[in-house]
């Protein structure tokens, strides 16, 4: 009894000190920190979108005002119709941010189940690494270009787009991960003393491979980010006017002239988030690896 | 040595029947027809089916994607919307793409992996944190938004540059190859950065240094050999970023190029048209991926004695 108290102790102490330190030193990094404010604001924009702005604002148009500049009213001025861009860059947080997201998670699900199976049953292995060959020789855009064409651009398809070009990346990418731990000693030592394989891979080669995968997936959330607004740039992806950073972009190429805001202000979107989501994952992957302790 | 590069070279054709078939699939699979998307929205259904049938958009799918295959062959494909022999296109349109991708690529190679071993020679210097913050600064800011900074500085304000097609020559190609160079430097310099570091801390670093090396043959002799292999993979996935990123720089730009012919024809369901570029440009990634390869044959040992 006491010694399970004592184990338990032991425990706590070391679980927390761990994250105390990686806190610590993802803290102790300025650029981190700085992705990390700029993310929780787009976090806030994206939960209170509807408080910030209105839903309303994002189509209804005020036709005293087109073309405005910035001002209190229009924070970041209006279009040539008179719609305010303040409210549409809140609102298209949610879709351009949410296709980065969701892109990312179902092909990490989908890439990390592949690469289990490659890393643990050697003849599933040669097979799916030749179809994932295959897929990696299909320039990823021109996958990407051919599915948006066919099944047009939705959030949805875009979503759905994004993750097929992406999950032959993370299948590689997971299962080198994966090859190195299983080829560790200690899964030697945990297969010889008769641990099965669910305990094996829950217990064993996820923890050690989780920090890798997240600082991996925070990565392709930008990287996402940034296709699914270049696609709805070139009019391939989510259309006009749906406030999607890529698809204000497109639809503001056309005022090039009269209205530069009109495409700085999506630009500089995109950008600092994208900044953003890379610094965090710069600096968590420091934090995480035990070698940069100092 | 020889056997292993036919082998390498023999591989491609599977591949390259593999990403036809897939292709081909998508295209032929999926809701739409040539027709509805060529023809007025007003056109008969009668008059649709006479289209698709007179451009081979009909029969069993076998027999299409041998008809596909024999035109390939012979040198004769023909575009669903201009009936016309597309390879006299593929002429005048591949070098344009050729050119601009080829050149970014070359150009954002060469100033990323010099700056990347720049910073890691002068590792914590001014020089290399300056470069770290301008990398991961555009390591965020993707080709077309790079595009549309440029077109919005040098053509709308200075009216400098073109902002689309090719008519005023060598001054056409600067902004496109602009965008593609800027965008893919970061990337290849953060990480001959980061390989050229971990190869500068290795034992037989000390060792080359202690017998009295000069600096330059330690680092350009010694270091560089070593991290050029993650250097050279990585640069393979620029090359094919850059392939990607020219077909919208393309488009932003309106040049008629691969990616812009085969943008179009996706938008009219032309089977062939885009079934060919698709060829073309995996083709060409094949080819990156095969002198990769053959690359790291040469200079890693251990691959060559596996192939002796």
């Amino acid at each position: 009894m006491r010694e399970k108290k004592l184990k338990e102790t032991i425990q706590a102490t070391r679980t927390r000190s761990m994250a105390r330190d990686v806190v610590k030193r993802f803290f102790r990094n300025k650029a981190a920190v700085f992705g990390l404010i700029v993310i929780l604001v787009v976090l806030f924009f994206i939960i209170f979108a509807n408080v910030i702005a209105p839903k309303e604002l994002v189509t209804a148009y005020d036709v005293r005002a087109r073309m405005a500049g910035p001002s209190a009213e229009h924070l970041f001025g209006t279009d040539n119709i008179g719609r305010d861009t303040f409210a549409r860059i809140v609102h298209g947080t949610r879709i351009t941010v949410g296709i980065g997201v969701g892109a990312t998670l179902l092909s990490l699900v989908l890439g990390a189940i592949l690469a289990a199976v490659c890393a643990l049953f050697r003849k599933a292995d040669m097979v799916i690494m030749r179809i994932v060959d295959v897929w990696n020789c299909i320039p990823a855009i021109l996958l990407a270009l051919v599915l948006l064409a066919v099944f047009g651009g939705s959030v949805g398809n875009l979503i759905a787009t994004l993750a097929i070009v992406n999950i032959p990346g993370f299948t590689a990418r997971i299962r080198s991960v994966l090859l190195n731990i299983v080829e560790q000693d200690y899964i030697q030592a945990a297969r010889i003393s008769g641990t099965g394989t669910g305990r094996l891979v829950l217990r064993h080669i996820l923890p050690n491979a989780v920090n890798t995968i997240i600082v991996d997936a925070t990565m392709t959330i930008s990287a996402m980010m940034l296709s699914a607004a270049g696609l709805s740039f070139i009019g391939m992806g989510v259309s006009p006017p749906s406030p999607e950073w890529g698809a204000m972009l497109n639809y503001a190429t056309e005022y090039y002239r009269t209205n530069p805001m009109l495409l700085i202000i999506p630009g500089a979107a995109v950008v600092i988030t994208a900044l953003a989501i890379n610094l965090f994952g710069d600096g968590l992957r420091d934090a995480l690896d035990p070698k940069s302790l100092k | 040595m020889g056997k292993y590069i036919i082998k390498r070279i023999l591989y491609m054709i599977p591949m390259l029947f593999c990403v036809i078939l897939v292709i081909f699939l998508i295209m032929n699979l999926t809701p739409g027809d040539p027709a509805s998307n060529i023809l007025p929205i007003t056109t008969q259904q009668s008059v649709k089916d006479a289209y698709n049938a007179s451009v081979g958009y009909t029969g069993p799918l076998g027999l299409r994607f041998l008809n596909y295959l024999k035109g390939l062959f012979s040198g004769n494909i023909l575009s669903y919307t201009t009936r016309e022999n597309i390879f006299g296109e593929l002429a005048i349109r591949f070098p344009i793409t050729l050119r601009v991708g080829l050149i970014g690529f070359l150009l954002a190679a060469i100033i990323g992996v010099s700056l990347g071993i720049l910073s890691a020679v002068k590792q914590y210097s001014f020089v290399d944190t300056a470069l770290t913050v301008v990398a991961v600064f555009f390591g965020s800011v993707p080709a077309f938004l790079i595009a549309t900074a440029g077109v919005l500085l040098f053509s709308v304000r200075l009216g400098v540059l073109p902002s689309f097609g090719l008519n005023a020559g060598i001054k056409s190609y600067i902004m496109p190859v602009a965008a593609l160079t800027i965008s893919g430097i970061p990337v290849i310099s953060r990480m001959t950065r980061s390989s050229m570091l971990s190869a500068l801390n290795q034992d037989y670093i000390r060792t080359a240094r202690a017998k009295g090396c000069s600096e330059r043959r330690v680092i350009w002799n010694h270091a560089l050999k070593n991290a050029s292999l993650p250097i050279i993979t990585l640069l393979l996935t620029g090359f094919a970023g850059v392939l990607g990123g020219s077909v919208i720089v393309e488009q932003i730009f309106s040049l008629p190029g691969i990616g812009l012919y085969m943008l179009q024809a996706m938008n009219a369901k032309n089977v062939p048209v885009v079934m060919t570029c698709a060829l073309l440009l995996a083709f060409i990634f094949m080819v990156a991926m095969v002198l990769m390869d053959i690359f790291f044959a040469l200079i890693d040992p251990k691959i060559r004695a596996r192939y002796k």
